[in-house]
């Protein structure tokens, strides 16, 4: 009974990353797994023997402790095919998500805006903190002019800041942006933001604003 | 010459030796003060106006501003976008204008790339560099007036607190110590170019010292002029017991 329940786990460990990347219309999870991914299909190598290598260290699954060496074995055998398998359903124009958050500014009554600024040109998101090669792959944003203020009408804006801590405008922000290029050995890739939805909450259950590039 | 001083210029002559045969300085084609002046980096210029650099800066997609007094130069904000930054120094000119004496931009590049296909590149644009540079890590060309005087050495000389290693600049010459001296310090606030060159990053910094310095000047002048004018008015109401 319990080699069955191993077994099952096991299969659905092997089959779970492929489960992930079925092709569906969900924006992309920003993840170390999900970032490598990118950039690697980005990056469209001509030698993918270092990317295996990362892929099956970090990111295939693991069989040890249930088949041991075997499963070690399957694990390196496999991870090829799961990448390259992964490769080909990712879809580069799917969005990913990142969440985060930022502070409000003062409000200008004649604009009816607030000042915001959720990214600037300066902006880097990192996929990880490891030291392993292609564990922090950054993610720069070419677009971030485009990303500032929030509208509001003033008894919304009087509202909302009423409903504040006095030392902070904290809000949530859901930053979409779609990865666009990559160079090989650079661990970068550099992306369009799409959209920055704010909320006045964690939860993300009361959206304030939202923020598209100009002209959309 | 005293023993003692003779000895101080060889060890001096012998150190700027040292410097040079690090520095392999190699002198191209020198550039008029009006030449360099035209030069554009990131489409601004020297002595352009603040508000006309605003505008460059903006319609290029740079995120910055420039705050509401002059700064100083060490404590200047960059204009950036993503991977590329500009510092803008500025000045006062006589009219109360804001211009730029100084304008200092870095890019960087998600690869290593050629030190030669950055300076073919960087060459295209502003032709052969003047003075060749190069080090075992960072490569720098410059782009000058005609020099009279060996500036990698009489920087080394006016760093320096020994008066007897502008004597060495003389060697070979007619001029005098005093004279190298004057040249030199002349020479420093003409406009440059330089162009530092890594593999991952390129900075090239077009300067006018000679522009900021006349603006000081003249603004040191004003505020002269401005208090002797009171001193002779307030001396006007003094009644003399005498």
């Amino acid at each position: 009974m319990k080699s069955i329940a191993a077994d099952l786990l096991r299969k659905f460990v092997l089959l779970s990353p492929l489960l992930i990347y079925d092709g569906s219309a969900c924006a992309h999870e920003f993840t170390e797994q999900n970032l490598f991914i990118a950039y690697v299909k980005l990056v469209s190598p001509q030698d993918m023997t270092p990317y295996n290598e990362v892929y099956a260290e970090r990111f295939a699954p693991k069989a040890s402790g249930i088949a041991g060496e075997f499963g070690q074995f399957d694990q390196k055998a496999n991870a090829e095919k799961i990448l390259s398998r992964n490769l080909k359903a990712f879809d580069l124009n799917e969005a990913f998500t990142v969440t985060n958050t930022a502070e409000l500014g003062r409000y200008d009554l004649e604009r009816q805006t607030f000042e915001f600024r959720p990214v600037s040109a300066a902006t880097v998101y990192r996929s990880g903190a490891g030291y392993g090669p292609m564990s922090r792959i950054e993610v720069v944003f070419t677009n971030t002019k485009a990303f500032t203020g929030l509208a509001m009408e003033p008894g919304s804006a009087r509202t909302l800041v009423e409903g504040m801590p006095s030392y902070s405008r904290r809000v949530a922000i859901d930053l979409e942006f779609r990865a666009t290029s990559a160079a090989e050995g650079s661990d970068r890739i550099r992306s369009v933001i799409t959209r920055i939805d704010v909320y006045s909450d964690e939860s993300r259950r009361k959206k304030i604003g939202g923020l598209v590039p100009n002209g959309s | 010459m005293p023993f003692a001083e003779h000895k101080m210029m060889t060890a001096a002559a012998v150190a700027l030796a040292l410097l040079e045969s690090t520095m392999n300085a190699n002198a191209g084609p020198t550039y008029s003060r009006e030449q360099i002046r035209a030069f554009s980096l990131a489409d601004l210029r020297l002595g352009m106006t603040q508000s006309e650099a605003e505008k460059v800066l903006d319609a290029a997609g740079y995120e910055g501003r420039f705050p509401k007094e002059v700064e100083d130069p060490n404590m200047v904000k960059p204009w950036i976008q993503f991977d590329r930054a500009v510092f803008v120094s500025r000045y006062t000119d006589e009219l109360g204008v804001n211009r730029i004496w100084r304008i200092r931009y870095g890019q960087s590049f998600d690869v290593a790339l050629s030190i030669e296909d950055l300076r073919r590149r960087v060459v295209t644009k502003y032709g052969a560099p003047t003075d060749l540079v190069g080090r075992s890590e960072i490569d720098g060309d410059t782009y000058h007036v005609p020099f009279t005087t060996e500036h990698s050495r009489a920087r080394f000389c006016d760093a320096g607190a020994d008066p007897s290693c502008w004597r060495t600049l003389t060697l070979g010459t007619t001029l005098s110590a005093d004279a190298v001296q004057r040249a030199f310090k002349a020479e420093i606030l003409e406009p440059t170019l330089s162009v530092e060159y890594q593999p991952k990053v390129l900075y090239l910094t077009l300067t006018d010292h000679g522009l900021n310095e006349a603006a000081k000047s003249a603004a040191a002048a004003r505020v002269k002029v401005q208090s002797e004018e009171k001193s002779r008015a307030s001396i006007k109401n003094v009644k003399m017991g005498f």
